[in-house]
């Protein structure tokens, strides 16, 4: 197959996306032009529609093309409670799993000293002036478990006790179904350190 | 080649390809190590959660060239969950080594250095002693001529009461007017400080040479703690 050309742009270009190597990026560009033009129609318009109005909800940081997301917007949910967050996924997984009604916080990234990722890149200082606005009254702390993830939760947790806010972190432990036997030392040593006692 | 188990932490980690990771790690024998620990990141992964730094780890790899292949892992006897801050005083530490170490070159006593720290991060006791030792350590073993004995013109052993100028290059020299006190170079060398105003000439100083060595070089985890410290309820390191 020839090395230029449009095809090569596409097959290079879809090389962008993560888990996506020359070999598979070539099996998905030869797929749309040869037995999918329709699709291959539809992805660029809606891949330039979005890359043209995409942005970030003003108010928590996830992706929208509105100046505020539809949770933001709405009415009926709890505006005291904020979870925050380390991706627009976890904002998904959080509504799907759970009753939670509050709001979100997207940081859109962790704090991570050795990839240059400091509290400006996550948007702190946009957190800590809701935070200061009165209006909170907890902060759920739903970052990650990992060492990165708890850095975050921590700095975070900080601010929102020099702000009043309560904090909450959510809990580690046990997966649901799962035998101690198996379960890693840290994970088994977190949830012992986070045991409730029985009502 | 394959290597036996070796104890050794995690520096750094990044996502790869799919649902692998590239790791750093420094290792007990080794130095420092670029690993690809592949499939990883799948939800019932054999690692999942123990490739995370500050936990020891036993691992063997494989491989010849610059980046090794991970073929084993498994975690150490001790738990590292470091409280608070000092997470970020860890970083710390990995960035310095990260940034100092030559990958594949052997550093035990930099190993000694950092388990030592790290041990002294995971209890809630006062931690700048802990960090200035392992920076003087670490200069030392990495053969940036730290001299803390002697008065570079003079040739004479430091003496507690008076104070030095510290030359970067050549070490410290008697100056009425200088900076550190010889009771401070004294407490460096021998890694026990008595007093704060010890401990903070010993900053000042260790800032001074560590940034000399970085050439411009900026430590993002430096300005994360600085962040940190600015905000009245964190304490200071
Ligand atoms: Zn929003």
């Amino acid at each position: 197959m020839q090395k230029q050309g449009l095809l090569t742009d596409v097959i290079d270009a879809l090389c962008c996306l993560p888990g996506v190597g020359p070999k598979s990026a070539q099996r998905m560009a030869l797929h749309l032009f040869q037995r999918d033009r329709g699709g291959a129609d539809n992805l660029a318009k809606a891949l330039q529609v979005a890359a043209d109005k995409l942005g970030n909800c003003k108010k928590c940081r996830t992706l929208t093309e509105y100046e505020l997301c539809s949770i933001c917007a709405s009415p009926t949910r709890d505006q005291h409670l904020v979870c925050v967050v380390e991706s627009p996924a976890d904002v998904w997984v959080i509504n799907q799993a759970t009753d939670y009604q509050g709001m979100f916080f997207v940081l859109n990234g962790r704090l991570s000293p050795l990839d240059g990722i400091g509290p400006d890149e996550i948007g702190i200082d946009q957190l800590e002036q809701q935070l200061a606005v009165n209006q909170v009254t907890e902060l759920i702390l739903a970052t990650n478990s990992t060492v990165e993830g708890e850095a975050t939760a921590h700095f975070i947790a900080q601010l929102a006790l020099a702000n009043h806010v309560q904090v909450s972190r959510l809990a580690h432990g046990v997966p649901v179904g799962g035998e101690l036997e198996f379960i890693d030392s840290s994970t088994l040593a977190h949830a012992f350190s986070g045991r409730r006692s029985i009502e | 080649m394959s290597s036996g188990l070796q104890a050794c932490f995690l520096l750094h980690h990044k996502p790869y390809q799919e649902s692998s990771v590239l790791i750093d790690v420094l290792t007990q024998n080794s130095g420092k190590i670029s690993l690809i620990a592949k499939g990883v990141r799948q939800q019932k992964a054999k690692y999942l959660g123990l490739l995370r730094p500050f936990l020891p780890l036993n691992i063997s790899y494989s491989g010849a060239g610059e980046l090794k292949l991970l073929n084993h892992a498994e975690a150490g006897n001790a738990e590292m969950i470091l409280p608070g801050i000092n997470t970020y005083c860890g970083f710390y530490l990995n960035e310095l080594i990260r940034y100092f170490l030559q990958p594949g070159e052997p550093y035990p006593d930099i190993f000694l250095a950092y388990f030592t720290c790290l041990q002294q991060l995971k209890t809630k006791q006062p931690i700048e002693a802990a960090l200035r030792n392992f920076e003087v350590q670490l200069m030392q073993a990495l053969g940036y001529e730290l001299q803390l004995q002697y008065d570079c013109l003079s040739h004479k052993p430091i003496k507690p009461d008076l104070n030095y100028h510290f030359d970067l290059e050549q070490g410290p020299r008697f100056f009425q007017q200088g900076k550190i006190s010889g009771a401070t170079l004294i407490a460096m060398h021998q890694g026990h400080y008595t007093n704060q105003r010890q401990l903070n000439e010993a900053k000042w100083l260790m800032r001074q040479v560590i940034d000399f060595h970085l050439q411009g070089k900026i430590l993002q985890s430096r300005r994360l703690i600085s962040k940190l410290q600015q905000r009245p309820v964190c304490k200071s390191n």
